[in-house]
Order: structure tokens, then sequence, then C-alpha cells
């Protein structure tokens, strides 16, 4: 894709959507991450389907898991 | 940015216009490192920290997290900053 960046608004449409790719990438990622690291903690005897005790605790896991992100966030913000 | 190719300026470049592009991509470049190293020091300190997620995190495991936080980040201070004493003898 080559977008043209030849007028004021041609530029804004083009860091709109650069920056909405970037978002789409990151959100991405961090669902990626969270299966994986919620996976390793929820499923340790994999059975022949999902039980409710699984999906419990990969809920849990999930929200646990972001809210660490918010406090690295924090914590990275006072450090600058 | 992997699907934008190098974008085109137009021809008898407008000098403001680069110039706010060059701005935007510094700036984007600067926005995505610091979520990458959000996104591994979240993975480093989940690991170290959290055992078995419960219905929160427990005061103990807050805390383990923001300081894992911190001192990875005192740790790339003190590193660089020898890094660069020793890069001048």
């Amino acid at each position: 894709m080559n977008p043209s960046l030849a007028t004021p608004r041609d530029r804004e449409e083009f860091f709109r959507a650069a920056r909405a790719e970037a978002s789409d990438q990151l959100l991405q990622e961090l669902i990626q991450t969270v299966v994986d690291k919620c996976f390793v903690k929820c499923i340790t005897k994999p059975s022949s389907s999902l039980t409710g005790g699984e999906s419990a605790c990969l809920a849990k896991c999930m929200d646990r898991f972001l809210e660490a992100r918010t406090i690295v966030v924090k914590a990275l913000e006072n450090q600058q | 940015m992997s699907s934008f190719d190098a974008p085109d300026l137009p021809s008898g470049q407008d000098a403001a216009a680069a110039a706010e592009v060059q701005h935007f991509l510094a700036e984007e470049q600067q926005r995505a490192a610091m979520l990458g190293v959000v996104s591994k020091l979240t993975i480093t300190c989940w690991d170290t920290c959290v055992t078995k997620p419960g219905n929160k995190l427990s005061s103990w495991e807050s805390d383990c997290i923001g300081n894992c936080a911190r001192r990875f980040i005192d740790a790339s201070v003190f590193i660089l900053n020898r890094a660069s004493k020793q890069g001048r003898q």
C-alpha cells in the first residue's frame, strides 16, 4: 500500500490508519500472550473438553494478567 | 506498520509536510519501543510474581509486580552506565 501524503488530509488519514493498525497489532499480541500464559496456568490436565473449573480459571487469569499489565504501565510511567 | 510501504512524498517536497511525517514516524517508533518494554516486562513480572490467579491480585503480588518493573529499569540503567564507563577505558 502506497499512500499519498500530498495533502494535510492525506497525511491525517495515513496517521489515523497507521495508528489503528499499530493498535490492532498490539491487541492481537496481548491476546496471544494471555492465551499462552493462562493455558499454562489453567489447563494442567487436558481432557476431552474445557471444564467449568478451567473456564473459571481462564477468566480469572485473563483479568489478573491485564491488572498486572496496568501495574507495569503505571510503574514505568512514574519511573520517567 | 507492516502493511505500509514507505510513503510517497509529493515531488517538489513541502518541507513542512515532510517534517510532519518524520515527526509522526519518530513518535510511533518511540511508542512501539515503550509498548515493547511493557509487554516484555508484564510477561517477566507475571512469571516471577503470580503463581495461581485468584479473584484479585494479592497485595504481595501487586507489590511484587510493581517492584519487578521498577527494578528492571534500575538494572537497565545500572548496566548501561557501567557499560559506557567500561567503554571509555
